[in-house]
């Protein structure tokens, strides 16, 4: 008989024991008494509010005035007060029997030591314990920094080491990846898991309907060529509190099986128990421009534009004239603002955060932008000393148009017409509205914007509750027990409607086309924890435990009419009419033990494992092991200049699970003129298909200075991946095109360092500084099989090799030797940087701040596909230019030069190095003094103006438009190729900030 | 014990059993909802899943014919151009090359037939519901369109050895190579395999065929499909004794419309396919010039017939130095079939196996019929002085312009692939004409033979 270990069993033992075992607790009957007192700043001796002040060993507690006072009812004999806030070191005052009145000096807390971060699914410890590289964010660094960023993970670029943030198009909206420590998986996904207050969130990226109409290769409801924006778009960066990133295995091991590509935990605003409501106004107005163009070529003669474009240019060209249809196209300011809302404070057992968002981002591209609406309200209520329950709850409406851009086999989309609209041709629209046709092309990329109609519209919510009782608190130990769910719903309509009327319609034979995507997305999970901690002197000992399940549903129906009868734009009005649905489902449970023992302050060692089971494994029943391990110690009395040297180590192993539908062998259905046609589909699976497994260690030191004026971080980390999910490219002689299985092992090494500074500090003038680098390199150690291309690229216009010894994200394409023999399969340079810095400075005078973060990556290439199509039509804007390159024939213009070493004898001609320096964020603000606000309104409490600018200055020698676009989306190896994307834009904001 | 201390102990037991219940709530199953997996055809398949795969294979030889022999090897024999601005490689891959190994023409797309195919005849073994004719009759049908994929495989890398026992795990060994001659004499053992095998497949089919094949839609009409198809494979082998003798049993009549044989449908009705060749869709493919330019005159200054219902004017259209005046008509509607094997075809194969038996008067007789009837032209005289292979392929570059890519497979039978206008004109001093296809990238990295010549990329001439 099979042994069988059952996890269930032992964890609900665990809490029946749990619960027969409680302790009686103290009774509450005692005399008391009353201590008044003042909290003020030690550097800037201003009073300080809202402190939360609580008395070591009982319940009890306040939170102070807004004036620095406070009032506190205490037992009779002596206390001790614990005072606590947000960027500010804690405090413990003793205040003996006879004394009443206390005055309290609070220091700031500037490189956030005592700051709570993540050490396991449900524990915390203080940052300057931490075994692990966790990268915080606070909500100033994402909001003051970046005022009106279009979403969330804009903010994020150049400030996390370790972390490369990348829009894969310039539309708005959105549309972004995060590549935490590199790729570590070739067709899983590469980007984290996001937890928003305790509940996994949806990133998806879903269809929209586009490849239907413009023909990119078709893969129906899984298409990542429509350039729609992934989910986590959807948040509001002004409700964030904070965002802690794990960044591997070593930190995120206890998030298991779906943990490998690290762990974004977003914690969102909350109100305080007992403080008067705080109101927060947030209005920005500002205004985009196209930051970059390809260029069009301009036609000196009338033989050079026939010479490109045949014997109907001579009827259209004209001396001097050059029509730019992309700033035509492109060339659109449209006045953004946002505004943002909130207010928070509670009672004495509740607390509430209210918040409301309206934001417009407008398009440069005609009839493109990006509207959001969002609502959150976060309550909190205390049950005595029982506990505490909270539920957050966030509705988003996001509405999203972003033109039709992107690869296309059909000449529609903007930037595949272009090569074809020559700038002699005039393409606005005549004096009654209607627009010429391109001569020399299938369509006008002027009327395709005027007249096409696309957006995506997303209504979302978000909810999550969690219930923390605390049925033992006391000296000794601490029993909490957690119950977490939380539900992430929402629907996605992508509609796209294409009027008969436009040039490229005619020709398509059932002139008029209409979409309608529609997707439902389910997430749910629910959890229970149990963490217990024991204090023993010096000795502090954290025992958790919890178990979790969650199941993810989706189900996206696309309707595509052609045909449409008199224009009408309702999918059932076409006399060609195509449905296709895409469901899945996943269900995964989960379940963890977790020890950590914290000695003296200075030592911390800790220890867990946890178990996953998927619905995507071949076996759904078989349990994985997800063990870690880590270990600090500070080192404190050391001579100047450093106050402490934080020596940690940490070692983690979390998986990456196969998606829906990779276990599956399955059949594809057709119609073959009404007869049922069934084909084997091309792929299939191993029948043992698993999650990917990572292996993580991770070392490093953090240095903190005198005055803790400066930080230095260093970590360096190995990632050892096995059990590699590939998808092989089967020879065709086997009748199948493609096999999942695990069959593969993958190593990464890196670097990170960040440095904090603050070189200057004064009460008038300030300056901190903060740098991060971060490097890594990546190698395929072991292959199964033999070496074959990841799917998603252009073969030999630049594509991937999976090859034992080798990159898997270097460039692989095609090579003439100097015979003229045309080898393949050589590489030719990396595709993700070799290095990233990102530098950020602020300088405080008086009331005046400026803020600039410089984000620099060097050593990459970029495919430039949209510059080859220009050259094919001759339309490339130095096509006709001398060419002094010594690979030039006499007599060549660089276009020709181009052109003869085509793409499949020498890619590397269009593989461009991308390295680039962007000046991301550049701001200037003003903090009105508080006297003038006041005389304004006595309410005001504190306001600032700023002046800022994203994404101004761009430097870089790639010819494309943009070398961080991409034309696959959140691809996690084919990245890096421009293909006819929508334009970069830069911006310029003015910001008022009220609070009151 | 106080009251705090029972809500405590009360609120515990609660959270444990809570815990229980979460804890067996968990069944972590999803099925497959997006397609039926191959379960279906495996394990007693019934006789809608038999049908699906038949007709599955039709559906598969109709892309094949059309995109790889049709459309594909009519650019090859300068029938034709594709010309796409948004898609160059569309004209580089097929005229100007190498031709490299990432391009996996005529290959993935023949297995993946012939894996079905497979698939269908254990299915048909496995198929308790049908009865014994019924099994024959479905395997005969199987093995007739795979014997065709091999074909078309072996033909485009010819004289390349090929796989041919394909018929195994796909993650395991793979096939070994056989030589070029073995592989052919393959195809012909399976045509007469399934040759038998409709012949004791009774009077029915046990699933419906698409109107395409309609007068072929029984076991002993299908054999003469299969009977056209060897024959078509014997010619291009050059055996034409076995041509003359094959040939009877075919449904070649000289009385009978021209056009007679089985198609391939398609309409417009969600799931389907339309003709991707079709004017209706604005298909790139446009007619090379010399089609029209030198179409033969008739006796009345005329051009030949063909011509004139074949191609029709359009403005000069130029891409990349390529100028085109003419589109084909023989696809307008989204709906218009394809043909598979035509009559003529086969009358025009009978004429050249009697040429190439010596039987020069037999030929030009045969020759003449094709000529007047569907040309409209004067016959030419017997004895004729002139080159009379010239003129066989004329009739049938006319006879079948953009149906199945003939002129390339017989200008490259016959050696006719010189750079002038009687053979295969280049437009540009650059442009080139290959014999075959490399071995595809993922079958030479799988066998390890990235050295083998066969894996080079083929420069063409």
């Amino acid at each position: 008989m099979r042994e069988s270990f059952d996890p269930r069993r032992i964890v609900t033992t665990f809490f029946l024991a749990a619960a027969l075992a409680v302790l009686p607790g103290r009774a509450v009957a005692q005399q008391t008494r009353v201590i008044t007192g003042k909290v003020v700043d030690a550097t800037s001796a201003q009073p300080i509010g809202s402190v939360q002040i609580s008395v070591v060993g009982t319940q009890l507690g306040t939170i102070g005035e807004t004036d620095g006072t406070f009032r506190l009812r205490v037992p009779a004999g002596d206390v001790r007060l614990v005072f606590r806030l947000i960027g500010y070191r804690r405090k413990v005052v003793s205040v003996p029997e006879g004394q009443s009145s206390v005055q309290v000096t609070l220091t700031q807390d500037v490189l956030g030591m005592e700051e709570i971060v993540v050490s396991g699914r449900a524990t915390g410890v203080e940052k300057r314990n931490l075994a692990n590289a966790v990268s915080t964010l606070t909500s100033d660094q994402l909001v003051k920094d970046a005022p009106a960023a279009s979403t969330m993970e804009d903010a994020l670029h150049g400030k996390v080491a370790g972390a490369k943030v990348s829009s894969f198009s310039g539309a708005p909206g959105g549309g972004m990846s995060i590549e935490l420590r590199g790729v570590s998986s070739i067709i899983g996904t590469s980007q984290p898991l996001y937890v928003v207050d305790g509940v996994v969130v949806s990133n998806a990226q879903l269809p929209s309907g586009q490849a239907g109409l413009v023909r990119a290769a078709d893969r129906g409801p899984q298409e990542h060529e429509d350039n729609s924006a992934n989910r986590i778009s959807d948040l509001n960066p002004d409700d964030i509190e904070s965002i802690q990133i794990l960044k591997g295995p070593s930190a995120a091991a206890i998030y298991g099986a779906a943990a490998s590509n690290g762990v974004v935990l977003i914690t969102t605003k909350h109100g305080q128990f007992g403080a008067s409501s705080r109101w927060h106004l947030t209005q920005s107005a500002g205004v985009p421009s196209i930051a970059n163009k390809v260029g069009l070529r301009k036609f000196g003669s009338q033989a050079a534009a026939v010479d490109a474009f045949g014997p109907d240019a001579a009827t259209y060209w004209k001396q001097g004239a050059f029509f730019d249809h992309e700033q035509e196209l492109a060339g659109n300011k449209p006045l953004s603002f946002e505004t943002n809302v909130s207010v928070a404070g509670g009672l004495d057992n509740t607390s509430y955060y209210l918040s409301g968002l309206g934001k417009y981002d407008g398009g440069i591209v005609t009839n493109t932008g990006y509207e959001k609406e969002s609502a959150r309200l976060n309550l909190g209520k205390k049950f005595g000393s029982l506990g505490q329950l909270s539920v957050n709850t966030n509705y988003v409406r996001a509405k999203t148009s972003r033109g039709l851009t992107n690869n296309d086999n059909y000449s529609i989309s903007y930037w595949m017409a272009m090569p074809s609209a020559p700038s002699f041709v005039d393409l606005r629209p005549n004096a009654d509205g209607s627009f010429p046709d391109n001569p020399f092309s299938r369509s006008n990329p002027l009327q395709t914007a005027a007249l096409v109609d696309q957006y995506e519209l997303v209504n979302r919510f978000i909810g999550s509750s969690s219930l923390d009782l605390t049925p033992i608190t006391n000296d000794k130990q601490t029993l909490q027990v957690k119950l977490t769910g939380g539900l992430d719903w929402f629907a996605h309509t992508g509609k796209l409607y294409s009027p008969p009327d436009l040039q490229y319609e005619q020709t398509l034979g059932q002139p008029g086309t209409s979409s309608n995507a529609d997707g439902t997305s389910l997430f749910t999970n629910a959890g229970l924890s149990a963490i217990h901690t024991l204090y023993m002197g010096d000795v502090q000992a954290t025992t958790s435990a919890g178990a979790e399940y969650q199941r993810r549903d989706a189900d996206n129906v696309l309707n595509t009419a052609n045909n449409l009868i008199d224009g009408l734009s309702n999918v059932d009005k076409g006399t060609n009419t195509s449905v296709t649905e895409y469901r899945s489902r996943t269900e995964d449970f989960g379940f963890y033990g977790q020890e950590e023992v914290l000695i003296s302050q200075k030592l911390l060692v800790t220890a867990g494992i946890r178990g996953d089971q998927s619905s995507g494994d071949a076996d759904p029943t078989k349990i994985f092991w997800y063990p870690k391990a880590s270990a600090s110690y500070r080192i404190t009395g050391l001579p100047d200049p450093f106050a402490e040297i934080k020596v940690r180590a940490a070692y983690g192993q979390s998986g990456n699970e196969p998606e829906f539908g990779q276990k599956f062998s399955l059949l594809s259905g057709a119609n073959y003129n009404g007869l049922q046609s069934l084909t084997i589909s091309g792929s299939t699976a191993a029948s043992d298909l698993r999650p990917e497994k990572q292996t993580e260690y991770e070392g490093g030191l953090d240095f903190t200075f005198r005055n803790e004026r400066a930080q230095l971080s260093v970590t360096v980390y190995q990632q050892d991946i096995s059990d590699l999910l590939v998808q092989r490219n089967l020879p065709g002689s086997t009748g199948y095109s493609l096999l999942y299985f695990n069959g593969g092992s993958m190593r990464q090494r890196g670097l990170e360092a960040a440095l904090t500074a603050v070189p200057v500090k004064g009460r008038s003038f300030n300056w901190s500084t903060r740098t991060t680098f971060s490097m890594n390199r990546s190698k395929i150690t072991e292959l199964t099989v033999p070496p074959f291309r990841p799917p998603n690229n252009f073969g030999g216009l630049g594509s991937y090799r999976i090859e034992q010894g080798f990159d898997p994200t270097a460039w692989v394409g095609n090579d003439t030797t100097s015979n003229g023999s045309i080898e393949q399969n050589v590489r030719l340079g990396r595709s993700r940087p070799s290095f990233q810095v990102g530098f950020s400075n602020d300088i405080r005078w008086k009331d005046i701040t400026f803020h600039a973060l410089l984000d620099w990556e060097q050593g990459f290439r970029v495919a430039n596909l949209t510059g080859w199509l220009f050259d094919l039509s001759k339309n490339r804007w130095d096509y006709a230019n001398p060419c002094n390159d010594p690979a030039c024939q006499p007599g060549e213009t660089l276009g020709e030069m181009r052109l003869r070493l085509y793409p499949s004898k020498s890619t590397l001609i269009w593989l461009e190095d991308a390295s680039f320096l962007k000046l991301r964020e550049l701001s200037l603000s003003w903090n009105v003094p508080t006297a003038l606000l006041q005389s304004i309104w006595r309410q005001f409490r504190s306001a600032r103006l700023t002046l800022s600018g994203r994404d101004l200055l761009r430097f870089t020698g790639y010819s494309g438009m943009d070398p961080e676009v991409t034309d696959w989306g959140l691809e996690s190896i084919s990245t890096g190729q421009d293909v006819a994307p929508y334009p970069p834009s830069r911006s310029v904001w003015l910001t008022l900030d009220l609070s009151f | 014990m106080s009251f705090a201390s029972d809500a405590r102990r009360t609120s515990l037991t609660a959270f444990a059993l809570l815990a229980l219940t979460l804890a067996g709530c968990q069944s972590l199953d999803a099925p497959s909802f997006n397609d039926p997996s191959v379960e279906n055809l495996t394990s007693a398949p019934d006789r809608a899943a038999i049908a699906g795969a038949a007709i599955g294979l039709v559906q598969s030889e109709r892309g094949n014919w059309e995109g790889g022999f049709i459309a594909g090897l009519g650019v090859f024999g300068r029938e034709a151009y594709n010309l796409r601005p948004e898609e160059p490689r569309t004209i580089t891959n097929a005229l100007v090359g190498p031709l490299l190994s990432t391009y996996h023409n005529f290959w993935d797309a023949p297995y993946a037939l012939i894996r079905n195919g497979f698939t269908l005849v254990h299915a048909a073994d496995a198929a308790t519901t049908l009865s014994s004719a019924e099994q024959s009759a479905t395997k005969g049908f199987a093995q007739t369109f795979m014997a065709q994929a091999y074909w078309e495989a072996i033909t485009m890398h010819d004289p390349l050895a090929m796989p041919i026992d394909v018929d195994r795990d796909p993650a395991g060994d793979l096939a070994p190579l056989v030589a070029s001659a073995d592989s052919y004499q393959h195809v012909l053992d399976l045509l007469d395999e399934a040759a038998q095998n409709l012949q004791s497949g009774g009077n029915s089919f046990p699933f419906t065929l698409p109107p395409g094949f309609a007068g072929f839609d029984t076991p002993s009409t299908f054999l003469m499909v299969n009977r056209a198809i060897k024959v078509r494979v014997l010619k291009y082998m050059g055996r034409w004794s076995d041509v003359m003798s094959t040939l009877p049993a075919t449904f070649m009549d000289a009385s009978a419309d021209f056009q007679m044989g089985p198609y391939f449908d398609y309409t417009t009705q969600s799931g389907d396919a339309v003709n991707p060749l079709a004017q209706a869709r604005g298909s790139n493919y446009f007619a090379h010039p010399r089609l029209w330019r030198d179409a033969q005159l008739r006796s009345d200054g005329s051009r030949d017939l063909r011509a004139q219902r074949n191609l029709t004017s359009v403005s000069p259209y130029t891409l990349d130095n390529i100028t085109v005046t003419e589109e084909f008509n023989n696809y307008i509607g989204l709906s218009d079939p394809v043909p598979f094997i035509t009559n003529v075809e086969l009358l025009l194969i009978k004429a050249e196996a009697e040429y190439g038996l010596g039987q020069t008067s037999q030929a030009i007789q045969d020759l003449n019929v094709v000529r007047t009837q569907d040309g409209g032209l004067d016959p030419i005289p017997d004895p004729y002085s002139g080159d009379l292979l010239k003129e066989i392929l004329y009739e049938k570059r006319y006879s079948l312009m953009f149906k199945g890519g003939f002129t390339y497979l017989d200008a490259r039978q016959y050696d006719r692939m010189g750079d002038n206008p009687d053979e295969l004109p280049r437009a540009r001093s650059f442009d080139k004409v290959f014999t075959r296809y490399p071995y595809t990238d993922d079958e030479c990295d799988a066998r390890g033979m990235n050295s083998d010549p066969g894996c080079q990329p083929v420069p063409g001439s």
